[in-house]
């Protein structure tokens, strides 16, 4: 049986690595895997990179810091309830496997073995970007060194996922064996945590980072904490242990260990099947929402008490914004958008009135975070064209004219992003009015909050408009749900992308960019009406170019089929 | 109603619709079929605006759906065997939103008894991720009914339901033809399309080699009179024996 699953895991993963190199026949995966290495080698790989190792940003005490982090992740998965998919299974094994007459020990086996190809391909990839200092040889040692403190990890959120099912399966027993694992969990969190708390005086008269971690390294070196941090030092240690007799001395307990666990996974009880299957549904289903909602913003909606209501006539485009809005309010995204212009607020009330440094901070942090929403929010909320493309099947029935679509669902991601920076400007202009600026006057900035709101909506809409365009016109350049998978060439395109639609960009702000400096220019006697005369010709400006790309590109979308965006 | 003239639909080389023409009028129903790989779905497809045709023209409702692609789905509703809902809107959700799209004003009145129709008034208040697949369907289903579609195109519509639900979608279907609306129904379930269809489209690898009522076919055919729906159907799409040589 073991064959069996050998043969169904590795002919998966030829056929995995055969399909991504066939890819790479296609110019547009070649070039960017190209680009992609070559990212990689100027960053990571470059052997005269001159970046500082970890050891030496932390005065060299990083490795002994590595097992309290190891504890708090344990810790955390048991806390917080761990990932119930760590035991999915594909829909296919559930079909296919658990109606086989194989053994629970076996799936369970096999369900380690099959992650084992990801943990190998990681090790490698970590053995490759993080050297620690004066290393040059032993990678392969290091390798595997990795692999050990990932395979427990791995191992780990398995068992949590097992022991909260036995809980929910077998009642009282299994919510004592459940209560039993947490309160050791609890009991080396307590070890560790005492040490520290008495260590807090000299934490906080610690100057910098590097005094910071010999304080905690000397706390952690002294017992409870050496005690509780002893099997997470355990498996650690290959990685800080010399090449040859060193290593395979700390390299056996932590295989050992590692064996353990294994044993303790396998020997699970009947309630395996039950929450695997279960565990299989939920990831189905965050898969399928991944594929619908395509990748990054994929957010699993748990319920539908927050609405908005919807008019039955008006113009029918306004359904697909109601519909996206919809999602925004019920996926949370609302709320985590809201969060830093509400949290400068808060720091504006508490700080800025309190002391003009604080005022810059919050001035700083906001502007830049308006700026940074501005150029990265259009690649990460994909509440729009990109996600719908996916549905174009749907899209195509509905009474809409292309153009309408696209503008609609540009206008799904470019206003709750121009709404998101609007609110993080006048927290800027609040943190200002409580500093020394004086060239921010009550009438430049009235000029700002008047002139911002075409303009932020004219940029938004610019933004969003090149990359549904670019995934419209482009389809196989953007990546397209989860089935696309990572790699180097994933990589790649990203960036490619990126590059494509800065210099379309720069494109479109040409005339508006220039018909805002000359509008401050020839109105810099009066400064404030410079700024909302330009920003209103700007915004207006950049508003009509969107209109404008709307129009083309919904012409491309009414003949664009289902095949050629899947394909 | 539709009206569909030497359709033809290219896949590069590979001619998957060729050169079909019918056209169905009010108060009938078309059954579409033919074995897998026929061209069904690529002509239900076209039919309803998702792909191009290669070549030829489809009319619903006096719409040409090339020219007039607004008009044409404004009058028609599509429902696939695999339904597409949005995860993040509950089921009266989905019919507010069909609502707004076809600009039907009493939505909110046509919504309960249409829930009624497909036994989804309990779920109203619920997620379309959360509905089983069969309640998937039918939500699906009632979306496509919502604006009173004058032109309806089934593809296997009875996947996933359960006995109670097939019969209902039955009478619903029935009931709309009755009400004057044309209805293509693609279907491998053969009674159904005895039961429903007032005549037949049979497809083979692209091409059309039966069409009319079952006694309209039979007729040009004498070999096959008193054969059952399903023996009929397995000769008339039986592949020919190749030639000699060939």
């Amino acid at each position: 049986m073991i064959g069996t699953f050998a043969y169904l895991i590795l002919a998966s993963a030829r056929n995995q690595l055969r399909a991504r190199v066939a890819r790479l026949r296609n110019p547009r995966y070649a070039i960017a895997l190209l680009i992609g290495v070559t990212y990689l080698w100027f960053v990571y790989l470059r052997p005269s990179h001159d970046r500082p190792h970890t050891d030496e940003l932390f005065g060299g005490g990083v490795a002994a810091l590595l097992p309290l982090l190891l504890l708090a992740f344990v810790a955390w998965t048991w806390l917080s309830g761990g990932d119930r998919t760590a035991l999915a299974f594909t829909q296919a094994e559930v079909t296919l496997l658990f109606t086989a007459p194989v053994s629970r020990r076996t799936l369970v086996l096999y369900r380690i073995a099959r992650t084992q190809l990801k943990i190998v391909l990681t090790s490698l990839v970590w053995t490759l970007l993080f050297q620690p200092a004066g290393a040059g040889s032993g990678a392969l040692l290091r390798a595997v060194s990795y692999w050990i403190v990932l395979s427990s990890v791995n191992l780990n959120r398995l068992g949590v996922a097992l022991v909260r099912a036995n809980g929910d399966v077998h009642g009282l027993r299994g919510a004592r064996r459940n209560g039993l694992a947490i309160g050791v969990v609890v009991a080396l969190v307590a070890m560790v945590a005492y040490p520290i708390a008495t260590s807090w005086p000299l934490l906080k008269e610690a100057s910098g980072p590097a005094a910071m971690t010999r304080v905690m390294t000397d706390a952690l070196d002294r017992p409870p904490a050496t005690w509780a941090l002893f099997p997470f030092r355990l498996v650690l240690a290959p990685l800080s242990a010399a090449p040859g007799t060193a290593w395979l001395l700390a390299a056996a307990p932590a295989l050992l260990l590692l064996a353990g666990m294994v044993l303790w996974v396998v020997g699970t009880d009947a309630a395996f099947e039950e929450s695997a299957a279960e565990a299989s549904v939920v990831q189905a289903r965050r898969i399928e929402a991944l594929r619908a909602r395509r990748g990054t913003t994929a957010t699993m909606v748990r319920n539908a008490s927050r609405s908005i209501p919807l008019r039955p006539t008006g113009r029918p485009a306004v359904a697909l914004l109601w519909k996206n809005a919809m999602w925004f309010v019920r996926s949370g995204t609302l709320r985590s958008m809201l969060l830093p212009p509400l949290g400068g607020v808060l720091s504006v009330v508490l700080l800025s009135s309190r002391s003009e440094n604080a005022a810059f901070v919050v001035a700083g942090v906001c502007g830049v975070v308006a700026g940074m929403l501005l150029l990265v929010g259009p690649m990460s909320l994909r509440n729009d064209l990109r996600n719908e493309l996916l549905h174009l099947s749907l899209l195509k029935t509905l009474p809409l004219r292309g153009r309408d679509v696209v503008l609609a669902e540009v206008a799904s991601s470019a206003l709750p992003l121009a709404g998101a920076q609007y609110l993080l400007l006048l927290v800027t202009l609040l943190s200002l009015a409580f500093t020394s600026v004086t060239a921010l006057t009550p009438a430049i900035r009235i000029a700002l909050i008047i002139g911002a709101v075409p303009l932020l909506v004219g940029l938004n809409g610019a933004v969003s408009m090149i990359h549904n365009g670019i995934a419209l016109l482009f389809p196989g350049w953007v990546r397209l749900g989860v089935g696309d998978g990572g790699g180097i060439e994933t990589l790649g395109l990203g960036m490619m992308n990126i590059a494509l639609a800065l210099a379309m960009l720069a494109l479109m702000l040409l005339v508006p960019v220039t018909v805002l400096t000359i509008a401050v220019a020839l109105l810099r006697a009066r400064l404030a009406v410079g700024i909302v005369v330009g920003g209103l010709l700007a915004g207006a400006l950049l508003i009509t170019e969107c209109m404008l790309c709307a129009r083309a590109l919904g012409g491309s979308l009414d003949r664009v089929e289902p095949l050629h965006v899947q394909g | 109603m539709i009206r569909v003239d030497q359709l033809t639909r290219h896949y590069g080389d590979f001619r998957a619709v060729d050169g079909l023409s019918f056209a169905v009028g009010p108060g009938e129903v078309m059954g579409l079929v033919g074995p897998n790989g026929a061209g069904k779905t690529t002509t239900l497809r076209c039919l309803a605006g998702i792909i191009a045709p290669s070549s030829g023209t489809v009319v619903i409702a006096e719409h040409d759906i090339q020219r007039d692609p607004i008009g044409a789905k404004r009058a028609l509703a599509f429902i696939p065997d695999e339904p597409h809902l949005f995860e993040h809107l509950t089921v009266e959700e989905h019919l507010r939103f069909i609502g707004r799209l076809y600009g039907v004003a009493d939505v909110e009145a046509r919504i309960g008894p249409l829930l009624d129709e497909m036994e989804l008034t309990e779920k109203r208040r619920v997620l379309s991720t959360e509905l089983s697949r069969g309640m998937k369907q039918k939500l699906a289903i009632a979306c496509g009914l919502l604006h009173d579609p004058s032109v309806l195109i089934l593809d296997e519509p009875l996947t996933g339901l359960d006995p109670g639900g097939m019969r209902r979608m039955r009478a619903t279907i029935l009931a709309r033809a009755r009400a004057g609306a044309a209805v293509v129904l693609s279907s491998h379930l053969l009674t159904l399309v005895e039961e429903l269809c007032t005549s037949l489209f049979v497809v083979r690898r692209g091409r059309c080699v039966a069409s009319g009522t079952v006694a309209e076919i039979v007729a040009s055919r004498p070999g096959l009179a008193g054969l059952s729906i399903e023996e009929l159907f397995m000769a008339l799409t039986a592949e020919e024996p190749a030639a000699p040589g060939a």
